[in-house]
């Protein structure tokens, strides 16, 4: 018997594709309560930030999903453009990384970096994702076993490479873990 | 003083808003209720909230009406919103594990949180200028930050950056200040009081 592989699924979504989506903030937030990362190649904007934040918050059931971590590439005030000044306004992040708060943990970030943990075992075992039954599966299968290392993730500007784009409505065929 | 500006100025009297609903925003635990506090017992005496180390323990909005603040001739009335912190997760784990809550009470909390931030989110639509709370002491590039000041830009509501704690040891106002610097930013310590004067004369200055 082949045992299937178990592992989280990170996806990288291309601007152009961002642009198609007619509910970007929907399609996102339902994606990560399936409990995948989505490296997004155009962040989101404020309003869309906020959006985010709102239906979050109304999905948000403690037993199954706490949220999202959503680090993203801000350009530095010193380095806005003077008619950024002059409009007093602070562009979108240039890149972003989503993902459900339990599973990944912002490590360290700054204007050309961001690093961040996918967790894949906590010492509590309270590391769950939707549904509520799999979560509980889940959970009991981490009590089980010792505490392991955690998948360390660096997304740097210049490596902005495209690896795995998967669209809305598609599914990988393997788990892909950008290293 | 010109007729123009004479003119200028009953004009602005004329249409001038008798007061101004301030709403403080922040993260959890970046000092909002401390300043709300601070600001309301300067000017009237009374405080708005409880104010403790644990997050989230504002989880309504409370409005304290007809502060009255007076600075350099001029006199304007405020009504202080506290919101609660704009959150991206909430976890009751958290509130067990790190300060000690009873699960059932843990519960309950994140679940008002949640609330609390949607509640926070929609008081935007009902402020005329905000106070955005940073804790002077960590990365001001945090999302709910970013989050909240990209959308005071785009709604074009009028607000001061408040590098709040520069009483510890290790805050940086001036972090904030290089991270935001085409916005007004005033370092205070709600605790202790420090500075507070400026934060006053920058608000009726910005806000009316």
């Amino acid at each position: 018997m082949v045992e299937k592989e178990e592992g989280i699924e990170v996806n990288l979504l291309s601007r152009e594709l961002l642009r198609e989506l007619e509910d970007k903030v929907g399609f996102i937030l339902k994606e990560i309560k399936k409990g995948k990362v989505m490296v997004l190649e155009e962040g989101l904007t404020a309003e869309e930030q906020v959006d985010l934040i709102q239906r979050t918050m109304r999905e948000i059931d403690q037993d199954s999903f706490i949220g999202v971590e959503a680090p993203g590439f801000h350009t530095p005030g010193a380095k806005l453009s003077f008619l950024a000044r002059l409009l007093r306004r602070t562009p979108p992040p240039r890149m972003m990384v989503i993902g459900p708060a339990r599973l990944l943990k912002t490590i360290k970030k700054d204007g050309r970096s961001i690093r961040a943990l996918i967790v894949t075992r906590t010492p509590s075992g309270h590391l769950s994702i939707t549904p509520p039954e799999e979560a509980k599966r889940v959970v009991e299968g981490v009590e089980e076993v010792e505490e392991g290392p955690e998948e360390e993730i660096t997304v740097e500007e210049e490596a902005g490479e495209e690896v795995g784009v998967v669209g809305p409505g598609e599914e990988s065929e393997e788990e892909e873990i950008w290293e | 003083m010109g007729i123009f500006d004479r003119l200028l100025s009953k004009l602005k009297r004329l249409f001038k808003k008798k007061r101004l609903r301030v709403g403080i925003y922040g993260p959890p635990n970046a000092g909002k209720t401390t300043l709300a506090n601070r600001i309301s017992k300067d000017w009237t005496g009374e405080t708005v909230g409880l104010a403790t180390e644990i997050p989230h323990e504002t989880r309504k909005a409370v409005e304290k009406k007809e502060i009255v603040i007076k600075v350099g001739g001029s006199q304007v009335t405020f009504d202080i919103v506290d919101t609660p912190g704009i959150a991206t997760k909430i976890d009751f784990h958290e509130f067990v594990e790190d300060y000690g809550l009873d699960e059932e009470e843990a519960r309950r909390r994140a679940k008002e949180a949640t609330e609390g931030v949607i509640e926070a989110i929609k008081w935007l639509d009902n402020v005329d200028g905000v106070l955005v709370v940073m804790d002077s002491a960590r990365d001001p590039f945090n999302q709910v930050n970013i989050t909240l000041i990209g959308n005071l830009e785009a709604r074009k509501i009028p607000f001061i950056i408040v590098a709040n704690k520069i009483d510890l040891k290790e805050s940086s106002p001036a972090t904030i200040k290089n991270a935001f610097p085409q916005h007004p930013v005033i370092p205070v310590s709600a605790l202790t009081g420090y500075n507070m004067d400026s934060l006053y004369h920058a608000m009726v200055k910005y806000f009316s």
